[in-house]
């Protein structure tokens, strides 16, 4: 990574699972090595993980601070949500274990985001999952639907209510003074002051973002590891990445094939580029299904309301500034 | 003679716009090759890897935005955005040189570029900063040109 790299860019390394955390000595390690290689190049690291939280304790925590890493806690929402598609082997809920893992976290890092995973039968309760984590302090909500789950019964009026509804606490959260970032809104107001999403921001599907899994096997995206038994869409490995060239089928993921899209007032505002969930949505890395497109439009919509709404909120002013300089730093 | 020392120092300025614009010409006088001074990523650019930090500037300044330079294939009229490009409806100069009324300018000095660290928008070979008040205009611009758009 740090060869193929050009110099000034930023590279970012993430842990993810399954559960990351079950191999935290492993973590340290590889943490060490980054830390070591990044002394000797002139590139700027990032470090995050995303963990059930289960497994955090406090000595984890420090080390995640110390680290500098940052930490996203899965939790879908209150316990009667996040049960209903997390539970221990035994088939019990985990929310108890993981919402034990969030609140250490918030008291003991200082870069923490709840990261909240939504299927068809939990998409109802967003909104309500989402004031459920400002109660708990976690002001950083990353809401992304269930890309496996199928969405072909939900319909795009449903999706458009629930995001709208979502946007309402988003802005009563500035009115009241307080802040929040929800990657559904925050990123599509980004993206509406940046003018259209960039090519620094597309998919680099194979050619400058990998997903390993635990067996040592390369694949274009972290999402596409799946379950490692379908290596259909493996790239290599570990020890040597096959190149994405000629008739791969993500060498031209990044263009989007479909005539609604390219007709599209929204194309430059919008994620239909994003290979993964069009791939698992429709089986085509250049199609994105009708619920993406839905939940696509009713981000942009509601970026726009939230722009006209808090316009003159300085303290939605100071988050956009601030948050902004943030990616941008990184 | 083989490159086989490489030296890096970090930099910071403090002064005047018009100090700062003859402290860029002796950084130019070095060449791109030889400074190094911070990086930003501008990919494809031959300037890649080169960053001039502009800390001497006003508090409410601070931490405000961190900008990079954009395709200079986006410039338009002689009017783009460094942290913002101006979207598909496009502003209009007019409106453009309304929140640049008032503001800090830096001219720009050739083969030097980027990564400056607030938010400003670029009209012809100047940087116009632009403070939190001058982001509540562009904001509420942008709103009324994307309402329009959209709907």
């Amino acid at each position: 990574m740090f060869e193929i790299t050009p110099l000034g860019q930023q590279i970012k390394f993430g842990f993810f699972g399954g559960e990351p955390l079950l191999k935290f000595d492993l973590i340290r390690e590889i943490c060490s090595y980054i830390s070591e290689k990044s002394q000797k190049q002139p590139h700027q690291v990032s470090l995050f993980i995303t963990t059930n939280g289960t497994l955090l304790t406090l000595s984890i925590a420090e080390f995640l601070e110390k680290t500098g890493i940052n930490l996203c806690v899965s939790v879908d929402g209150p316990a009667h949500v996040h049960n209903l598609n997390r539970k221990f082997r035994n088939g019990r809920g985990s929310h108890e274990a993981a919402i034990n893992g969030l609140e250490l976290a918030l008291k003991h890092t200082s870069n923490v985001a709840v990261n909240a995973v939504y299927t068809p039968e939990t998409i109802f309760y967003l909104p309500e999952s989402v004031n459920y984590f400002l109660t708990v302090g976690a002001q950083q909500i990353h809401l992304n639907f269930d890309i496996l789950s199928s969405w072909n019964e939900i319909a795009s009026e449903v999706v458009e209510k629930i995001i709208l509804e979502i946007t309402k606490i988003y802005c009563q959260a500035y009115k009241n003074g307080e802040g929040v970032a929800i990657n559904l809104i925050d990123n599509k107001i980004l993206v509406l002051l940046k003018g259209g999403y960039s090519d620094q921001d597309r998919c680099g599907m194979g050619k400058t973002e990998w997903g390993f899994a635990p067996s040592g096997r390369a694949y274009p995206c972290e999402r596409l590891i799946g379950d490692d038994k379908d290596t259909s869409l493996c790239i290599g490995s570990v020890e040597q990445l096959i190149p994405i060239a000629g008739d791969h089928p993500f060498e031209d993921e990044l263009s989007c094939s479909i005539e609604e899209c390219i007709n599209c007032s929204l194309r430059s505002y919008c994620m239909n580029w994003c290979g993964c969930s069009n791939y698992y949505q429709t089986g085509d890395f250049r199609k994105p299904s009708p619920f993406i497109c839905a939940s696509e439009r009713a981000s942009i919509r509601s970026a726009l309301l939230v722009l006209e709404e808090l316009r003159e909120n300085d303290g939605f002013i100071r988050h956009i500034a601030q948050y902004v300089s943030r990616v941008y730093a990184q | 003679m083989e490159k086989n020392i490489e030296f890096r120092i970090g930099l910071v300025f403090r002064g005047s716009p018009d100090e700062f614009e003859g402290f860029m010409g002796k950084l130019k006088s070095l060449g791109p090759d030889s400074i190094m001074i911070d990086t930003v990523p501008l990919p494809e650019n031959p300037a890649s890897g080169l960053m001039i930090d502009t800390v001497p500037l006003p508090e409410k300044w601070k931490n405000v935005f961190l900008g990079y330079l954009q395709d200079p294939e986006k410039r338009r009229e002689g009017i783009f955005i460094g942290s913002w490009p101006t979207p598909e409806g496009d502003l209009g100069p007019d409106k453009w040189k309304n929140i640049a009324k008032g503001k800090t300018r830096v001219r720009i000095l050739d083969d030097i570029h980027g990564g400056m660290r607030l938010a400003h928008f670029h009209m012809n070979d100047e940087i116009v900063l632009v403070d939190p008040e001058g982001m509540k205009d562009y904001i509420g611009l942008l709103v009324d040109d994307l309402s329009r758009q959209f709907r």
